[in-house]
């Protein structure tokens, strides 16, 4: 099954990691640097930057395809800009698909990067500080090495969810051959269709892909026991 | 003493906002808000309790107050969530092509003024989905879908009744756009700089969209449009792109477009190239309603239908 992967059915596995990646190369400085504010500084609105972060966890995705469309589609303010001023189109393209991904991606590494950073020894960054670390320097080399090991299993789930990105991608990114189909969208596109078999390939190439992820992540989790 | 302090104490273990704050003024102050509601005496984390005791020290009644009506509620939430096995029950399920879901409702109902007796349901989704799903044994017990070829299918995998397939219907295909942009026709679709997307059904399960490819193949154009297709899941998602302008245009069939606000048809299907798109009924073998879904499918053939059909804009058959 897996020797019918010509170059037409391999390219939602390349479309799927390219998309995953380059979300990801948002979604790493960004999701980080919000870790970091949030489990550094109180300030006023921290609530609800939370919350807004945490919205595409547990909102379902169509909603969050929704609001994309809302915003970034032609008509939507942020896409006639878009469109008027630089003459990008988003809906419909692989920027939509990696734009779908990066915001499905942020509040797992959020949420799995804040405790890791909250748990960096305060005095650990006291000292830094007094040793006249900048913030970025003390992230680098005072909390970083500190929380590695959470930071780096967020930033492996991100990439895992990235990849899984389904409802959003189909609504904002829509469903164009060799453009935006990617595995979860061309299981789907599969199952409607009844080639279960095609479906099956990638299902199985997905479900490789994400336990490899699991068992790196679960290998990075904090192993020390507290008592 | 000083050893239990949370800084040793990973912030995960215990509640985040209650890690020892001894030289934190925050933290204190959260911890002290614990102590405020009367959730245990605990001041500080030095004294060598930690916070799943005062947990426990809560009070016990509200548990039950929250637990109970979970409880229910989880019960009550499974209630109604399993099919009894064997046919749809009383009424009967018509599963229907996604471009008839306009006109079967008025063809239900003037079938029961008609000929009172079991109620009649329909279900709509693109042909090639209920083909799945009639495949994977859903309660369907006639089929009303665009295009011979899914019934057919089921035919030879004998889940429908041989002798019930008959066309009823017509069909025809338009290129439609939005009110704005320029007039594209499918003869020069793919040609020039414009690289706006074009919104078709999946041919591989939506008849309108295999339709589509049928036809901008006899045209020479499908290749030309290469990475500029988005494939809807239905013919009504082909329209709701267009509606929205985020495609160029779109194929749908002509019965689409009538009424619909925001949408001009560009270009009409015809000529020898032209793929007549047919309305194709089956009965579904094992049906508990089956001279009921007969006496239905009939009716969608008799003159009195073909006023409704044709008021629809569906062709004869």
């Amino acid at each position: 099954m897996l020797a019918a992967l010509d170059s037409s059915n391999a390219f939602p596995i390349w479309l799927s990691l390219r998309v995953a990646l380059l979300a990801m190369l948002f979604v790493a400085p960004l999701g980080l640097a919000l870790a970091w504010i949030q489990s550094h500084r109180r300030y006023r609105l921290r609530w609800l930057v939370d919350g807004l972060v945490l919205l595409p966890l547990v909102l379902p995705p169509s909603v969050t395809g929704f609001f994309l469309v809302l915003v970034l589609g032609r008509r939507g303010p942020l896409g006639a800009w878009l469109e008027s001023l630089l003459d990008v189109r988003l809906v419909f393209t692989p920027a939509a698909a990696v734009i779908a991904a990066a915001l499905a991606a942020l509040p797992i590494l959020v949420k799995t990067a804040q405790p890791a950073l909250e748990a960096v020894p305060l005095e650990q960054e006291r000292v830094g500080r007094s040793l006249g670390l900048g913030p970025l320097a003390l992230f680098l080399r005072v909390s970083l090495p500190s929380a590695w090991r959470g930071v780096a299993a967020g930033l492996v789930l991100a990439f895992a969810r990235a990849l899984g990105e389904f409802g959003a991608t189909l609504m904002f990114a829509g469903n164009v051959p060799g453009r935006t189909n990617t595995m979860p969208l061309e299981i789907f596109a599969a199952y409607q269709a009844g080639d279960d078999a095609r479906a099956l390939t990638y299902v199985l190439v997905l479900t490789g892909l994400s336990l490899a992820v699991v068992f790196v992540a679960s290998r990075l989790a904090p192993r020390e026991r507290y008592g | 003493m000083s050893e239990t302090c949370g800084r040793e104490r990973p912030a995960q273990a215990v509640e985040r906002s209650a890690r020892c704050g001894l030289h934190d003024v925050r933290s204190r102050r959260l911890v002290q808000m614990w102590d405020g509601r009367s959730r245990g005496t605990l001041t500080c984390a030095l004294a060598g309790d930690d916070l799943r005791t005062i947990r426990e020290k809560g009070p016990r009644g509200l548990r039950l107050v929250f637990a109970l009506p979970m409880l229910l509620g989880v019960l009550s939430a499974f209630a109604g969530c399993g099919e009894k096995a064997g046919g749809s029950g009383e009424s009967v399920l018509i599963a229907a092509a996604t471009s008839v879901r306009h006109v079967l409702p008025r063809l239900i109902a003037a079938f029961q003024q008609a000929s009172p007796g079991e109620g009649i349901e329909a279900t709509y989704a693109a042909s090639g989905t209920l083909r799945q799903q009639v495949e994977a044994g859903a309660p369907i017990d006639a089929l009303v879908l665009v295009g011979g070829g899914d019934i057919d299918a089921l035919t030879v995998g004998r889940r429908v009744i041989a002798g019930s397939r008959r066309v009823v219907a017509s069909n025809t295909l338009v290129l439609i756009g939005g009110m704005e942009g320029p007039p594209l026709d499918f003869a020069s679709l793919g040609q020039g700089p414009d690289t706006r997307p074009i919104a078709i059904g999946d041919p591989a399960s939506v008849p309108a969209g295999r339709y589509a490819k049928e036809a901008l193949t006899a045209l020479g154009r499908w290749d030309g449009l290469a990475g500029r297709l988005v494939l809807a899941q239905d013919v009504a998602g082909v329209l709701a792109h267009v509606r929205r302008g985020e495609v160029a245009a779109g194929i749908v069939y002509a019965t689409e477009v009538r009424g619909v606000e925001g949408v001009r048809v560009l270009d009409r299907v015809q000529g020898g190239w032209a793929p007549r798109p047919e309305v194709v009924v089956a009965l579904v073998v094992g049906s508990a309603q089956q001279a009921r879904g007969q006496a239905f499918l009939a009716f969608l053939a008799s003159p009195s239908a073909r006023a409704i059909w044709e008021e629809a804009g569906f062709g004869p058959p």
